[in-house]
C-alpha cells in the first residue's frame, strides 16, 4: 500500500491489508491470471464439473 | 394494493379485474402519502407512469402482444439510467450519472411491459449497508420507523415492503440487494456474476457489482430474473450461457437436495433470534425433503479482504473526479471510504484479483462437492436503529458497516447466486432473513429451494402496519 497517508487509522488498516495481500500472493503461481473471473464461474457451474 | 404480487397482478390485469391505470394510480397515491416520511423515492415520474399505463391498457384492449410484465408498476434504484429521468446515485448532484445508453436491465423489463414509477433512494454512491442518506433523507424501515431499511438499495427494499411498487431493481457490491431485502422483510436476489448485464448502471466496483430483482415473493424474483438475465453486448462480463426458464420447475420441491449449514464463520457473533430463526428454517427444509447437514466452508476472511482491496481500488478509480473536484459534497464516511482506495498500489490490486480467482476455485471444489446449496443468516442482527449506526467517529461507523455486511460480502467475492428471504420476525417485530446460496449460474435451484421454503413457512403473508 502507498504509505502517504498520515491518518493513524488509515495507516493501520493499510498495513493489515498489505499483510493479507502478501500472504495471499504466496499461494499464487505464474499461471494465476487476474482476468476471466466469469470463466472461473462458468467452469464451476453445474454440468461443467 | 398491498396484497398484490407481480404474479397475481398480471393475472388480474389480463382478466380485466383491474386496469394498468388503476394499479398505477394506486401506487402513485401511496407514494404521495408515504414517501415524505419514508424517503423511499428520489424521483417519481407520475406523468410518465400514467402515460405508460394508458398505453398498456390500450394494448390490452386491442389484443396486441403482451409481455409477462404487462402493466406492472416498478421502480429502479437511482443508479440505473432510465430515459428522461435524472440519475443521482444518491449524491447531491441530480444528474451525477449520465449514460449514453439506458440501463439494459431496465430496458428489458420495460420492453416486457413494466411501468416505470420512478427512481428509488439509495446510500450515496452505493457505499454503505444501512440506507442512510444525508442528501435525500434516511430511508425508513416500513416495519419500524427509526430503524434502518438496509442499504445500499434502501429505497427499493422499502418500496416493495411498503407496497409502493410491485418489483424493483437493486445493485449489490457487498450485500446491497440482500441487506435491504433482509431488513425490510422481502425477497432479494444477487445473481451469479456475469448473469445480468450492468450496462447503463453506475459502477462502484466492476469486479463485484451485480444487478438483481427485489420483490415480495421468490416466484416474482424468478420472473424478473428470467427477463433481465443473459448476454449483453454492452457488458463484456456477461456470460453467453443460455438463460433457463426459472419458473419452470420452481414448484418441483426440494426432495433429495443437499443443503449445507456452515459450521464456521456464518453464525459467529450473530444475534440469538437470528440464529434460532435460520436453524429453524434449516429444520423446515429438512421436513420438505432436503438432506441438511453441517459443512465447514473455507475461511471467508482472506477472500473478503481481497474483495475489499479490489472494491476500494475500483471505486476510487470510478469516482475519482468527484472526490478530487467536489469532496465537500460527499458525506464524510463516504469520502473516507473512497480515499482509502487511493493508497492501494497497482500490483496489490492485481494480486487481489489473482487471489480471488484462486480462492473461488478452491471454495467451489470444497463446498459443492459436498452440498448443492448453502444456507446462512443474511444479517447478523435485526435492522438496527438509524441513530445508532450514523453517530460516532468515522472509524467507528465504518467498523459498524463492516460488521453488518460481513455475511453477505463473501458471496460478492465468490460471485455466487445468493437469495435473501424472510425467515421470521424478532420480538420487536423486525424481519429476520435467510440466505440461500448456490453453484455458479444455478439460480434455478436457489429459487426452487427459496420458493419451497417460502410456501411452507408463510412469512410472505405478513405486511407492515403502515398506510
Amino acid at each position: 500500500m502507498n504509505p502517504s497517508s498520515t491518518d493513524p487509522g488509515v495507516t493501520a488498516e493499510l498495513t493489515r491489508l498489505s499483510d493479507i495481500i502478501e500472504r495471499l500472493s504466496r499461494g499464487l503461481g505464474l499461471a494465476d491470471e487476474p482476468a476471466s473471473f466469469v470463466t472461473v464461474l462458468e467452469e464451476g457451474a453445474p454440468g461443467d464439473d | 394494493m398491498t396484497d398484490w404480487t407481480i404474479d397475481s397482478l398480471v393475472t388480474a390485469l389480463r382478466t380485466r379485474r383491474i386496469s394498468a391505470v388503476e394499479i398505477t394510480d394506486d401506487c402513485l397515491a401511496r407514494i404521495d402519502r408515504l414517501n415524505p416520511a419514508m424517503r423511499t423515492f428520489i424521483t417519481v415520474d407520475a406523468d410518465g407512469a400514467r402515460r405508460a399505463a394508458k398505453e398498456r391498457d390500450s394494448d390490452l384492449a386491442a389484443g396486441r402482444a403482451l409481455g409477462p410484465l404487462h402493466g406492472v408498476p416498478m421502480a429502479w434504484k437511482d443508479l440505473c439510467a432510465a430515459p428522461g429521468l435524472p440519475t443521482s446515485c444518491g449524491t447531491r448532484t441530480r444528474d451525477y450519472f449520465v449514460s449514453e445508453m439506458p440501463c439494459t436491465a431496465v430496458a428489458r423489463l420495460v420492453a416486457e411491459g413494466a411501468i416505470t414509477l420512478g427512481k428509488t433512494n439509495m446510500t450515496e454512491l452505493a457505499l454503505g449497508p444501512f440506507g442512510d442518506n444525508a442528501h435525500h433523507g434516511h430511508v425508513q424501515n416500513p416495519w419500524r420507523s427509526g430503524h434502518c431499511s438496509g442499504g445500499s438499495s434502501s429505497g427499493s427494499g422499502s418500496a416493495i415492503a411498503a407496497g409502493l411498487a410491485l418489483g424493483a431493481l437493486g445493485s449489490d457490491t457487498g450485500g446491497s440487494i440482500r441487506l435491504p431485502a433482509a431488513c425490510c422483510g422481502i425477497v432479494g436476489l444477487k445473481p451469479t456474476y456475469g448473469r445480468v448485464s450492468r450496462a447503463g448502471a453506475m459502477a462502484l466496483s466492476w469486479s463485484n457489482d451485480h444487478l438483481g430483482p427485489m420483490t415480495r415473493t421468490v416466484r416474482d424474483a424468478a420472473l424478473m430474473l428470467g427477463i433481465m438475465a443473459g448476454w449483453d453486448a454492452a457488458d463484456a462480463t456477461t456470460s453467453r450461457r443460455p438463460v433457463p426458464d426459472y419458473l419452470q420447475g420452481i414448484d418441483r420441491g426440494i426432495r433429495g437436495l443437499r443443503v449445507g449449514v456452515p459450521s464456521n464463520y456464518y453464525f459467529d457473533e450473530v444475534d440469538a433470534e437470528v440464529v434460532t430463526a435460520v436453524r429453524e428454517a434449516a429444520r423446515q427444509l429438512g421436513t420438505l425433503g432436503a438432506r441438511v447437514s453441517e459443512v465447514r466452508v473455507p475461511d471467508p476472511v482472506p477472500l473478503g479482504e481481497a474483495t475489499g482491496v479490489i472494491s476500494r481500488a475500483e471505486s476510487v478509480t470510478i469516482h475519482e473526479r468527484l472526490l478530487r473536484e467536489r469532496p465537500q459534497e460527499l458525506q464524510p464516511v463516504v469520502r473516507t471510504r473512497l480515499e482509502f482506495g487511493e493508497h492501494i498500489a497497482a500490483h496489490q490490486y492485481l494480486q487481489a484479483l489473482r487471489g480471488r480467482g484462486r480462492l473461488t476455485q478452491e471454495f467451489l471444489r470444497a463446498v459443492f462437492s459436498q452440498v448443492d446449496l448453502l444456507i446462512a443468516p443474511t444479517i447478523p442482527e435485526p435492522a438496527p436503529e438509524i441513530a445508532n449506526v450514523t453517530t460516532g467517529g468515522i472509524d467507528e461507523i465504518i467498523k459498524k458497516m463492516g460488521r453488518f455486511s460481513r455475511l453477505t460480502r463473501p458471496f460478492n467475492g465468490l460471485g455466487l447466486p445468493a437469495l435473501s428471504l424472510p425467515c421470521g420476525f424478532s420480538t420487536r417485530g423486525l424481519p429476520l432473513a435467510l440466505s440461500i446460496v448456490g453453484r455458479p449460474f444455478d439460480e434455478a435451484t436457489v429459487l426452487r429451494a427459496g420458493h419451497a421454503y417460502e410456501q411452507a413457512a408463510g412469512w410472505v403473508n405478513r405486511r407492515p402496519a403502515i398506510g
